[in-house]
């Protein structure tokens, strides 16, 4: 008995004693485990450079979140869906609103790192919690990236998404959900006059995938802003310039660049934006770029 | 180790030993005695005491922070009190609420700090646990109103010398005039007793740990009694000079086997028995002692209270079931523990008037089965029941069954609809019904106008965020129900201005009205409506954020 106090003790000492050296002089990393993490970095555009108030987390109408707990890196990104405004419905609120939440589930520890679809539903139905209702409705994208499994995990509502890029090559991108052109599929609450008019996805309609990751891959996470605006070439002939790069500089740069990309070709009339070619394909005449809410989330994989 | 709970500090002292003072926030809550949040939600749930605060030093009504289930003087006030078994036994500072908090290292503690969100001053006590199951009280003091200011509350509290990693804070908020919002709560301690350090510290080594000697409290709280209840609603107990009481929640810290057995020599007519928050942990009061006492005294108990008592499990249920047949009042919330098997004994009991099931997870069958059998229930509290998949088959069977109800709390369940609330109107002598949360009746249809028909003698009328009701909807109420004295409109978009004239020109007897959140009415109609009606307290809750800065394009990577 009298040994296992001592033992307790000496513990306890060993353990007092490599706190008080904490700040001195660090451990060295003996055999351990390199895993993986996000190193990222955000970039974006409100619509309306003039009338909107900034505020962190959003871009006009669009939002995100980047958050960490344990063995996960989140990132995410949502975009609220503008036609409320002529309901007198502010549309960000309802995005910025799933994305704060997410990240309060991330923080807590309160969600399954390798379930971002449910990450995503619980943060909709956290809206019916809030004594303030909020109407309106969003599309959504989440990636988890789980060390233990050094996989990504991801969800997606609607035509905000993801790519992941490799050496050069799109190795791993979210699908697009549509009902129509230009109607994405959404996240919605709308007040009870509107409840029948109202496109509602339920948040178990959301597109979910999972993919390994290795050392230096980018991941570029954004709004439609970025997709409808900028051709996927553009994109990746950035990108690339990322494999490997752990430098945050180097990655804000970047994604300051995409997202300046997006917005000057946005207003560009004379562009044949990917938004026009779809447009085209579906027999309707435009040209020039889609001026919307810009949101770059850009990170790359490190193995550290 | 997770760098964002805390910091370490070390700074030399006289002698060359640095001191380690850890500063942590709160790692996880390990019980509590009420929360405004539901079970499946982290808006306004007791968890949101956990890590940094969030919204400080933000002021207003977040969902990011702790909230308890009532404030002020209003649940008081409803038909569905309780009677207070004992009231001369509180302390002079009694308390309504607690939250157990745990953190990460065990210190010595040397301040504890709460950050106060929304209407500060509620708290009255804090404790700490020795880790076994005593606990010492390190501050109490009157609950205070200190004014619409986000507020960080760091008492000086007393010096103990043992580590500690468990708290727990008890509240008065029955002064306050709206919900009470707790962001977080921080503990800085010495790691290690360093013994230059210490003395100072051990130099008041007064630290009273509550010895089991001490038990005048106890003995002469169990003494026959037979001025209490001047409310009168026992009358016939108080007659028989036999009867005798035993309310135990002021002394929950002293409370373990060898008092209760103490008790059971002195009371073996034990009518009236409060638990409420006694045995903290299992090794102080264990399920078996609690069924030796009742078995031994529980032969004439008519009331028994065991809120928030972890020792209640399957077989107390079974115990008191058989033991104590002329049962009137049993509650027993937040105890989760209980399952289907315990509750299906409760079946048992015929005379039941009062039945709190507050946050634990009873399902509806064994639920009918106790109401089929208590035709005579007066009080139902079935708030947070998150097990109950149709709540509208145990409204059914309450409009069948139990038609002398007086109070129904269905708050936060979510299968209610408006066919069961039709079904309650069977109910007429109903006084209070709250059905705040039930999104369920979002969209009530015609089912108000016949609640409000058949119970016309409504006194209390909680109906927050139902989402989908309009002005339509609460006339049923304004025309039949002239008793009206509280109503929650909380969160309700579609009720206009022209409704709550309406009820307060018309509800002669309306002392509370809550229109929190209610947008299509304005801050400046609820100043003018506070002027023209003073005797209705009018409630406003509201938010409001400070200035944000330019943080969007630093602070991330």
């Amino acid at each position: 008995m009298q040994s296992l106090v001592w033992t307790g003790r000496l513990v306890g000492r060993a353990l007092w004693n490599s706190i008080s050296n904490f700040s001195t002089t660090p451990d060295p990393v003996v055999n351990k485990k390199l895993e993986p993490h996000i190193l990222s970095a955000v970039s974006g555009f409100p619509k309306n450079l003039n009338g909107s108030k900034l505020k962190q987390g959003k871009f006009g109408d669009d939002a995100w979140f980047s958050a960490k707990w344990k063995t996960s890196d989140v990132l995410g990104v949502a975009d609220g869906v503008g036609g409320w405004r002529d309901y007198g419905i502010d549309p960000g609120e309802f995005s910025t609103f799933l994305m704060k939440t997410c990240e309060r589930f991330v923080k807590s520890g309160k969600f399954n790192p390798s379930d971002p679809s449910k990450l995503l539903a619980s943060s909709y139905y956290e809206i019916f919690e809030n004594k303030q209702q909020i109407f309106g409705s969003s599309t959504a994208c989440v990636v988890i990236l789980n060390r233990d499994a050094n996989t990504i995990y991801s969800a997606n509502i609607g035509d905000s998404g993801f790519v992941i890029v490799r050496h050069g090559k799109v190795v791993h991108k979210s699908e697009e959900q549509q009902h129509y052109f230009n109607t994405p599929y959404q996240l919605s609450v709308p007040p009870a006059a509107q409840s029948n008019s109202v496109l509602t996805d339920s948040p178990e309609s959301a597109n979910t995938s999972n993919f390994h990751v290795e050392d230096g891959d980018v991941i570029l996470l954004a709004t439609d802003g970025v997709f409808d605006n900028v051709p996927l070439q553009l994109l990746l002939s950035e990108l690339t310039r990322l494999q490997g790069e752990r430098d945050l500089l180097q990655i804000q740069k970047v994604a300051n660049t995409i997202a300046l990309m997006a917005r000057s070709l946005a207003f560009d009339e004379s562009f044949l934006s990917p938004f026009a070619k779809a447009a085209r394909k579906h027999g309707i005449g435009a040209t020039g770029g889609k001026p919307d809410d810009i949101t770059v989330l850009l990170g790359t994989v490190a193995f550290l | 180790m997770d760098a964002n709970r805390k910091c370490f500090n070390s700074y030399e002292t006289a002698t060359s030993d640095p001191i380690i003072v850890i500063e942590q926030f709160v790692s996880d809550v390990r019980s509590f005695s009420s929360q405004y949040g539901s079970e499946i939600s982290i808006s306004y749930t007791a968890h949101n005491i956990c890590g940094k605060p969030s919204k400080y030093p933000a002021y207003g009504d977040f969902p990011q922070t702790f909230v308890m289930r009532t404030y002020g003087k209003w649940w008081e006030e409803a038909p569905s009190r309780r009677i207070p078994i004992m009231p001369q036994n509180n302390r002079h500072i009694k308390s309504q609420d607690y939250i157990d908090v745990l953190f990460e290292f065990k210190v010595i503690p040397l301040t504890v700090s709460i950050y106060e969100t929304y209407h500060p001053g509620s708290v009255v006590r804090i404790w700490a646990n020795d880790s076994k199951e005593k606990w010492c009280l390190l501050w109490e003091g009157t609950p205070e109103i200190r004014g619409h200011v986000p507020n960080i509350f760091a008492p000086s509290i007393k010096r103990i010398n043992f580590h500690t990693n468990l708290l727990r804070l008890e509240f008065d908020h029955s002064h306050l005039d709206y919900y009470t919002e707790i962001d977080a709560v921080h503990m800085s301690g010495l790691m290690e007793p360093i013994r230059n350090c210490l003395n100072n510290l051990t130099n008041e080594n007064n630290t009273e740990y509550v010895s089991n000697s001490q038990l005048e409290n106890i003995q002469h709280i169990s003494n026959v009694s037979s001025k209490i209840n001047r409310e009168g609603n026992n009358v016939e107990i108080n007659k028989s000079n036999n009867g005798s009481f035993a309310a135990l929640p002021p002394y929950w810290y002293k409370i373990n086997a060898s008092t209760l057995n103490i008790l059971s020599f002195r009371c073996k007519y034990l009518q009236k028995l409060d638990l409420s928050w006694c045995g903290s942990f299992p090794s102080s009061i264990s399920s078996q002692i609690f069924c030796e006492f009742i078995q031994k005294c529980g032969k004439s108990l008519t009331h028994i209270r065991l809120d928030c008592c972890q020792f209640v499990c399957n077989c107390s249920l079974e115990t008191i079931s058989n033991v104590c047949t002329n049962l009137v009042e049993l509650t027993l919330q937040n105890c989760v523990e209980l399952s289907e098997r315990g509750f299906n004994h409760l079946a048992s009991l015929k005379y039941l008037e009062r039945l709190d099931l507050y946050r634990t997870v009873i399902n509806a069958t064994s639920l009918q089965e106790i109401l089929k059998s208590s035709p005579h229930l007066k009080h139902i509290n079935l708030g947070s029941c998150r097990s109950i998949s149709c709540m509208d088959d145990i409204a059914q069977t309450l409009g069948t069954y139990n038609k002398e109800l007086i109070s129904i709390d269905f708050w936060k369940t979510y299968s209610l609809t408006p066919t069961g609330i039709k079904y309650l109107s069977e109910c007429s002598l109903l006084e209070e019904i709250d059905i705040g949360w039930c999104l369920g009746v979002s969209i009530p249809g015609d089912c108000f106008l016949t609640l409000a028909m058949g119970c016309p003698r409504l006194r209390k009328l909680f109906m927050g965020t139902l989402r989908g009701i309009n002005d339509r909807d609460l006339y049923p109420f304004v025309y039949n129900c002239p008793d009206l004295e509280q109503i929650d409109l909380l969160g309700n978009r579609g009720i206009t201005s022209e409704v709550c004239i309406d009820i307060l020109k018309c509800c002669k007897r309306l002392r509370f009205l809550d229109v929190s959140f209610c947008q299509q009415i304005s801050d400046a109609e609820v100043r003018e409506w506070r002027k023209i009606f003073p005797n209705v307290d009018i409630k406003r809750s509201f938010q409001s954020e400070p200035e944000c800065s330019w943080c969007a394009f630093t602070n991330h990577y």
